[in-house]
């Protein structure tokens, strides 16, 4: 087996389309040599439609597996193997990573890995934290969840119920007439306020429900309310449940380390609320870098490497996709 | 706690994420006091409303879980603005541990936990945090605590979900006795409600909803 791999991960979930190139030896030992992408963003005011993403990829394609190339100096000879984004996420959009892939995979005769996207936001910002065996709090468009390793799985110990924290800052900032992904626009508007309105707060155990919280911000909208103030309250209503959440999980699996990754991580209100909990359990937290919080090639390369290294990949025939993939289901091959 | 002289604090036995829990003295009886401490990082207003609700919910909710014959600790006092409640000590070894250390002794419990889960739903109780941390192995018998998330309901969705969060428990931090101790505690289930093949079909259904997002 290589000493050293290098991957090309193909990422093409939703939004984002990107490739990158990583040469890794172990989650300990690497580097990201590219990461490109490119954001389909749709209409002002409306969310996501799955076929218009998926042509903007198929547009935008070439030029990013070009750039990705050429920015790592290497060819497509230098490739050991090429993974893309498996699943989960949307129908079209998989199918253009995962096309992409098997046609260099047969062209260039190189091996593939079907990678999990939650996992690669997982795995990456492992790599990039140095954190090995971290308490995780995913949060993003497609996903909010508490996950930790044991016995060859990442575990799953809280979730969403029904909507993701992306998807109700998303929804909300669409009725205010922006489009998705939104939230960083929340976020702005939510730091010109202090005024508290109290807004349904639901936990259930571990897990969280956001739905209820959605429809009460835009009640609160149509009835005329401060636009600063429901993003402000909406926020600390929504951030507070996936604190306390957090919380019990730090305390529950007595992990002494912890870490913040996906689209949302990149919320500064949302650092500092986590942050304020690893002090008070005196854990290592980190939160994965605003550059690689979003969905991104390197997520893809990084799973696609460590597989690839313990001795997994698949032919053409078995690149599949995905739409529904939980991340229990995936075998972890390379950790212990 | 100057304000309150019933009660005296001995000695901090956890700094939990919900609350601190005190080994304390209700005159002269051994007991517990659990407080609600603010959380700074939390608006002002939400974390004072969050505290005093769960301080009042918990307590009307294990006396009333008593009252049907489930295992609960006595309540003592209780003080909503100060987010206090003081109540019976429960000397034991929770599930989660014996559940860790010693399988083969904790499985048969968990048929025991199964029943009272289903005492709870037929008197329209919610537990709303069913963990294993949250029964402790007394007398032979699995008394629970931490009523916090508890509230009345009818609705299968809130059972469904009462099921889950101890299935995702056991998925996650007891994988190894998952399928077995499930299986008991479903067993225990029925036997006080009978067929549950609707409630099974709903547990199912809202572990797929939450996975993965479909519209972003």
């Amino acid at each position: 087996m290589l000493e050293e791999v290098k991957c090309l991960g193909i990422e093409s979930t939703a939004h984002t389309f990107s490739s990158s190139i990583v040469r890794l030896k172990s989650l300990k030992e690497g580097e990201i040599l590219s990461n490109v992408r490119s954001i389909y963003t749709p209409p002002k005011g409306s969310g996501i439609h799955p076929t218009e993403a998926s042509r903007h990829h198929t547009k935008v394609a070439p030029a990013i597996m070009h750039s990705s190339l050429k920015e790592a100096k290497l060819t497509m000879k230098d490739i050991d193997v090429i993974a893309y984004s498996a699943g989960p996420g949307l129908g079209p959009c998989l199918r253009v990573g995962a096309t992409i892939a098997r046609a260099l995979a047969s062209y260039y005769n190189k091996p593939i890995v079907p990678t999990n996207h939650a996992i690669g936001h997982i795995e990456l910002g492992c790599f990039l934290t140095g954190l090995l065996d971290p308490l995780v709090l995913l949060i993003s468009g497609g996903h909010t969840l508490i996950t930790a390793y044991a016995g060859k799985r990442w575990r799953i110990f809280g979730e969403t119920l029904d909507l993701t924290i992306g998807q109700i800052l998303d929804q909300f900032g669409r009725e205010l007439g922006y489009s998705s992904p939104a939230g960083s626009i929340i976020e702005e508007l939510a730091s010109n306020s202090k005024n508290y309105i109290l807004m349904p707060y639901t936990v259930k155990g571990n897990d969280v429900s956001f739905s209820g919280l959605l429809t009460y911000a835009k009640k609160l909208l149509a009835k005329g309310y401060k636009v600063e103030d429901i993003c402000y309250s909406l926020q600390e209503t929504a951030f507070a449940m996936l604190c306390e959440t957090f919380e019990r999980a730090i305390a529950f699996c007595e992990k002494r380390e912890a870490m913040v990754v996906g689209g949302v991580a990149a919320n500064k209100r949302l650092s500092s609320m986590v942050n304020s909990l690893a002090d008070r359990y005196k854990i290592n937290l980190k939160v994965v870098p605003m550059e690689y919080s979003g969905d991104c090639g390197a997520q893809i390369a990084v799973v696609g490497a460590l597989a690839f290294k313990a001795g997994y990949s698949v032919g053409v025939e078995k690149s599949l996709v995905r739409r529904s993939w939980r991340i229990d289901d995936v075998e972890i091959f390379w950790r212990d | 706690m100057g304000n309150i002289t019933e009660y005296i604090l001995e000695r901090l036995i956890k700094k939990g994420a919900e609350a601190d829990i005190y080994e304390a003295r209700w005159y002269g009886l051994r007991a517990i006091a659990k407080i609600r401490k603010a959380k700074e990082f939390r608006n002002p207003e939400l974390d004072y409303e969050i505290r005093r609700k769960r301080t009042l919910r918990e307590a009307k909710l294990i006396a009333l879980a008593k009252s049907f014959g489930i295992p609960t600790p006595l309540i003592y006092f209780v003080d909503p603005n100060t987010a206090e409640i003081v109540m019976q000590f429960i000397e034991g070894i929770r599930l989660r541990e014996l559940s860790l250390k010693e399988k083969e002794k904790a499985l048969p419990y968990y048929q025991f936990v199964g029943k009272n889960i289903a005492l709870l739903h037929k008197n329209r109780i919610i537990h709303g945090d069913l963990t294993t941390s949250n029964f402790i192995i007394s007398q032979g018998k699995p008394f629970l605590i931490d009523f916090g998330l508890a509230f009345l309901s009818d609705e299968e969705e809130d059972k469904a979900v009462d099921l889950h969060l101890i299935k995702q428990i056991l998925l996650s931090q007891h994988y190894d006795i998952y399928e077995e101790a499930f299986n008991l505690l479903l067993e225990g289930y029925r036997s006080i409600l009978g067929e549950i093949g609707s409630l099974i079909r709903k547990i199912k259904e809202i572990e797929r909803r939450g996975r993965y997002a479909r519209v972003v």
